[in-house]
């Protein structure tokens, strides 16, 4: 059999590619790398790959197209908006992404600005460096955030650990809308689940939104959201900016509807310098390095070369974001659990289970 | 197929009781709950025979099952053959239908999944502290007439022991939160679960089911009846266990050797033993295991409560209609269909559903 040809997208060609080869170091792969300028030389690069990881951008409907013979495409992110999925469904391309690389880290981000919001640290620090003035009351109201109530939209590997960490490290209430997850997880989570977005906006002193951004979830927090929100309330995204409308949000601001919000994503990145949001007291920011650690640098490669290593040994990954694929392949994959034939056994007790 | 395609009025839903027993003496208000909010019509099957069955099945879109058998060739005529394009069973388990067969002919299977999650490992953690605590032979001394210390040597701590779990789905995750609440150190055998997963849960996977049997202070398997987990307690397993060790089982009887593990009995190998399941059910009157004072049974009945019942049957009924009106269903366990069986919409809560029909 040929070897197997996994493409590389990256900003450098020279890359050692350590977990890459490290992963997939029982399978007979040959590596290119190769740093495109233009969708041109994506489309060429892409040419007879078996597998496509993509550090950047590139994932267009016209390069995917050319990836005729391509079983699997890998960002190493958690997001995966920049590929178009539904070109790489229709050619039977599963598309993987580095779930759960950096869960830790961005929850810790949204647990640090909800924090960081609730105690003022941010606007205290920027005053007193700027005045030199000693004025506590200015701070005030700071609620107990024992006694708040947490909203989080999104029950992914991320929201979970919001939920642990600030939901149950603080024993907040906890509220969740996610329409995609079984009954069973919330209670397993002790949270309530939501099935309005609408209803956690009106109850959450800290909205704390976590989901992929898709034609879905695009503006879902937007003028409605913002105005069924109290005006006591904190408004955090550490996902993707354009799953808020951003002038609405700045709307919302300015008008007292919401208290403050914690960004550590914008709609246009790098956020342009004239950005509102960016003169607000009330708004702390970051630059999106809400997935940043020393750990998950190397750990989304490694999980990003685990998801093609599995589809290149005929398993379906772990983190494969478009199951609807199965459908045009040719070649049956097992899906983790499932284990086929069942085996027989003594006489069963009709009715239980 | 899609939702907006579908007018739920003209979905039939079948319901098929036990072949014998007498476990469905109520209404079916629950398991029809679903169907009926939606104005779907709600079938009680009464037949007898299979072939009976096989016309019932050309008229409805999905069926739902308690305690009812399913033969790979009613699969045959479902799915991409037929009208009725699913099959949701009550319970846990899928050890009574033939996967295979529902894949090649694209029907879909779901289950009633982790509605009795805080029953079973609540009778798994019932029979665990009754081990430990030697309670089954006290008892009976007691109520004899004794009164003596002479037989509690050795027994646990329990704080910082070692929890062993086979399985860490709904249910091991469950029993791994208890445990842990007792003070306990937990391992998790699992090779379908990520140890970032296992770290969320406080639990520390191991990669064999052997370091489980080394290291556990109690052992307690909760996966599904298959062939990669028939028999995978057995006498290699038991030889490596500690002497102090307990062996839990609230899953299904065959997933332990039962002869080795009288024989583990037998041999002082290990401390004892809490069942709930057996290899036959109901159980010999003779079985040893029955005579044995550092053994606990129940008679398989781990998952009952009456909430957890009921969450069972409105679950029937909600995963029925989420594969009638073209949703996959929220607990798939045959997911290879997704290559034979068409294309369907994500499965969403009841609730958002209902409000998409605009009920």
């Amino acid at each position: 059999m040929a070897k197997q040809r996994v493409v590389v997208l990256g900003p450098d060609t020279d890359d050692p590619l350590t977990h890459e080869r490290a992963e997939m170091a029982d399978l007979d792969i040959e590596f290119v790398q190769e740093s495109p300028q233009s969708e041109g030389e994506a489309i060429e690069a892409v040419r007879g790959a078996d597998a496509i990881m993509m550090r950047g951008g590139w994932g267009t409907e016209q390069v995917i197209r050319a990836a005729e013979d391509a079983q699997v495409l890998a960002v190493y992110s958690h997001g995966f908006n920049h590929i178009d999925v539904e070109t790489a469904t229709e050619m039977g391309i599963i598309v993987t992404n580095g779930a759960g690389m950096c869960a830790e880290e961005v929850s810790n981000q949204a647990v640090t600005m909800a924090l960081a919001l609730n105690r003022q640290v941010v606007q205290s620090t920027n005053h007193l460096r700027a005045t030199g003035t000693w004025e506590p009351s200015q701070y005030l109201p700071i609620e107990p955030i024992d006694e708040q109530t947490l909203g989080i939209v999104g029950f992914g590997n991320i929201g979970r650990q919001v939920s642990r960490k600030l939901g149950q490290g603080w024993r907040m209430e906890t509220l969740v809308y996610d329409p995609y997850i079984e009954p069973w997880i919330t209670k397993e989570h002790n949270v309530e689940q939501v099935f309005d977005i609408n209803d956690l906006c009106e109850r959450s002193d800290y909205i704390i939104v976590v989901v992929p951004l898709n034609t879905e979830t695009f503006h879902m927090i937007g003028e409605e959201q913002f105005n069924r929100m109290k005006p006591s309330a904190y408004f955090i995204n550490v996902c993707r900016g354009s799953v808020t409308d951003e002038p609405a949000l700045i709307e919302a601001l300015r008008s007292g509807k919401i208290r403050g919000a914690g960004l550590d994503v914008f709609e246009q990145e790098p956020v342009d310098p004239g950005n509102p949001l960016l003169q607000m007291e009330n708004v702390i920011t970051a630059p999106h390095i809400a997935g940043q650690s020393t750990r998950s640098a190397w750990l989304s490669r490694q999980r990003a070369s685990q998801q093609v290593a599995a589809v290149l040994r005929g398993e379906w990954p772990s983190a494969g974001q478009n199951p609807e694929v199965a459908s045009k392949l040719d070649q049956k994959r097992r899906m983790p659990g499932s284990d086929g034939k069942i085996t027989g056994h003594g006489e069963k007790v009709t009715g239980y289970a | 197929m899609s939702p907006e395609s579908i007018d739920p009025k003209n979905l039939r839903v079948l319901f098929l009781g036990p072949r014998r027993g007498d476990t469905h003496t109520n209404d079916f208000e629950p398991q029809g709950r679903a169907a009926r909010s939606v104005g779907a019509e709600f079938v009680v099957y009464d037949g007898e025979s299979d072939g009976e069955l096989i016309e019932a099945l050309k008229d409805v879109d999905v069926v739902m099952a308690q305690g009812h058998g399913f033969s790979p060739e009613m699969f045959s005529e479902m799915g991409n053959n037929g009208r009725c394009k699913g099959l949701v069973s009550f319970g846990h388990g899928y050890d009574t239908m033939d996967l295979e067969s529902a894949v090649k002919n694209g029907v879909v299977l779901s289950n009633t999944a982790s509605f009795g999650t805080e029953e079973v490992s609540n009778q798994t953690m019932l029979h665990f502290l009754v081990c430990s605590r030697k309670f089954v032979f006290h008892d009976k001394m007691v109520k004899n007439g004794g009164w003596n210390r002479d037989h509690l040597a050795p027994m646990g701590h329990i704080v910082a022991e070692t929890f062993g779990i086979i399985g860490l789905g709904n249910i091991g995750r469950a029993v791994a939160r208890k445990a842990l609440a007792f003070g306990m150190k937990v391992i998790a055998y699992d090779p379908f679960v990520s140890s970032w997963d296992a770290k969320e849960y406080g639990v520390e996977i191991v990669t064999t089911p052997q370091e489980i049997a080394r290291r556990s202070d109690y052992v307690s398997p909760h996966v599904y009846l298959t062939d990669a987990t028939h028999h995978m307690v057995g006498a290699e397993f038991f030889d490596l266990m500690k002497p102090t060790a307990y062996l839990i089982n609230c899953s299904r009887g065959p997933v332990v050797d039962e002869l080795a593990l009288i024989d583990a009995l037998n041999q002082k190998k290990i401390a004892g033993a809490g069942l709930d399941v057996f290899e036959q059910e109901p159980i010999d009157p003779e079985n040893p295991l029955l005579k044995m004072d550092n053994v606990s049974v129940t008679n398989h009945y781990a998952s009952y409560s009456e909430v957890a019942w009921d969450r069972a049957n409105s679950q029937l009924g909600e995963e029925a209609m989420r594969i009638a009106l073209g949703y996959w269903p929220m607990s798939l366990i045959n997911p290879d269909v997704r290559s034979t069986g068409g294309l369907r919409n994500w499965a969403v809560s009841w609730e958002v559903m209902l409000a998409e029909l605009g009920k």
